[in-house]
């Protein structure tokens, strides 16, 4: 399952990372349904940025930002050296509450031992932490989004 | 041999929260396992950032050991303290009652359709040495929280008078039986069949809010690795984290209460 109505489409993001490579554009933006989905080339370490399209008139618009690494080899992140993978299969929180600051951000330098994740299973919370300093250069899970085992999170380079 | 031979006790009568003491404690180093209870907590805390209301009279204790077995072995062991404090409350209850407790999903406990009981369980790898896990087990005696997500009881509200110190005594009795049976994951699918039994509504319509969605489906317990099995229009599905509420209606709570 690459894809869910709030999830992000891993495979799309790498699509369009190759794409943007073999046309030489600087950025490509594709808008479908209720999301909208921009990845661009940039510096070096610039992330691709994802936007959930404004919600119909009437509600609030919920935006949620998501960093991908399409800066990076669009290849598997799984096989990336920085990669920080999911130890189980859970539901992954990118805050210790729900209001609460996120661990990181995109650009934060972490130590090792550093919380950056929390990944949930039954009410077991595990403290993801970073097993390396560095940074944090792509995010690829969204607040309380479930994970499957070994699923790429985070790369920290 | 007593089955809870070697396991020490850290007895505090006031602390922020037994889970963050047992954690610290195992960070330091100190030798596990070891239970932490308080007769009151400070800053108790339930799942993701909610508080754990702790007045005194209620048995508050967290148990703090380091294990070197794959994490989604390890995710089971939450499940298996709800067996532990289902026997615990169990062996206190009257026969009256004995049939109005049982486990909601994933290891609450309810007396009566109220919650009674809770367990948060947390955990952070310590690299080469393993992962240091803490399980934390509320047991509502004299006191019950108001405005909750959702409604608690006491057993005291049932007439049961229970001190703490003695419910911990059955506590950390039948969780050291409990663990011996799990046998790191080995005695697992036992356990699951022993939940499945205890489980309220096994069967019957739920509705489960996760961070991101609402699912209305038919409960059909745990799957082999603990996860709730959820039968919905859409198919079966396998859910990790989320909020268990009984019947196809969702009741409204205030979102941190």
């Amino acid at each position: 399952m690459s894809q869910s109505k709030h999830g992000i489409d891993k495979d799309l993001i790498r699509d369009l990372a190759a794409l943007l490579k073999e046309t030489d554009l600087a950025e490509i933006e594709i808008e479908q349904d209720d999301f909208r989905i921009r990845v661009s080339r940039g510096a070096p370490q610039v992330p691709a940025t994802f936007i959930q399209a404004p919600a119909p008139a009437g509600r609030l618009p919920s935006e949620t930002k998501m960093e991908a690494a399409a800066a990076l080899e669009p290849a598997d992140l799984s096989k990336h050296p920085g990669v920080v993978a999911s130890p189980m299969v859970g539901t992954a929180y990118r805050a210790p509450a729900p209001d609460a600051k996120p661990f990181v951000e995109v650009g934060d330098t972490v130590a090792v031992g550093e919380t950056i994740l929390i990944v949930e299973a039954m009410k077991h919370m595990n403290e993801v932490v970073a097993t390396k300093a560095g940074k944090v250069v792509a995010i690829l899970v969204e607040d309380g989004q479930p994970v499957e085992y070994g699923e790429p999170l985070m790369i920290v380079e | 041999m007593k089955p809870t031979e070697g396991v020490r006790r850290i007895i505090l009568e006031r602390i922020g929260s037994t889970n963050d003491e047992a954690m610290r404690r195992l960070l330091a180093g100190e030798p596990h396992p070891f239970w932490v209870t308080a007769a009151r907590q400070e800053s108790g805390r339930g799942r993701l950032g909610s508080t754990w209301v702790s007045e005194p009279g209620n048995l508050y204790a967290s148990l703090g050991l380091v294990r070197q077995i794959p994490l989604p072995i390890l995710v089971q062991l939450p499940t298996v303290a709800a067996l532990a404090a289902y026997g615990a409350v169990l062996r206190v209850l009257p026969d009256t009652l004995a049939a109005g407790l049982a486990i909601k999903w994933p290891n609450d406990l309810l007396l009566g359709g109220r919650k009674v009981a809770g367990i948060l369980a947390e955990s952070r790898s310590l690299g080469e040495r393993g992962t240091a896990i803490v399980v934390g087990i509320g047991v509502n005696c004299r006191h019950a929280p108001t405005e909750t997500r959702y409604p608690a009881t006491s057993l005291a509200a049932s007439g049961v008078t229970v001190d703490p110190d003695l419910l911990f005594d059955a506590l950390a009795g039948e969780m050291a039986r409990e663990l011996a049976a799990w046998d790191e994951g080995r005695g697992f699918q036992d356990q699951r069949r022993r939940w499945n039994a205890a489980a309220a509504s096994f069967g019957e319509t739920i509705t489960v809010r996760l961070p991101r969605e609402t699912l209305v489906g038919r409960f059909m317990g745990l799957d082999e690795a603990g996860y709730l099995r959820l039968v919905t229009e859409g198919g079966e599905r396998r859910i990790s984290a989320g909020d268990v509420f009984f019947g196809s209606d969702q009741q409204e709570f205030a979102p941190h209460g």
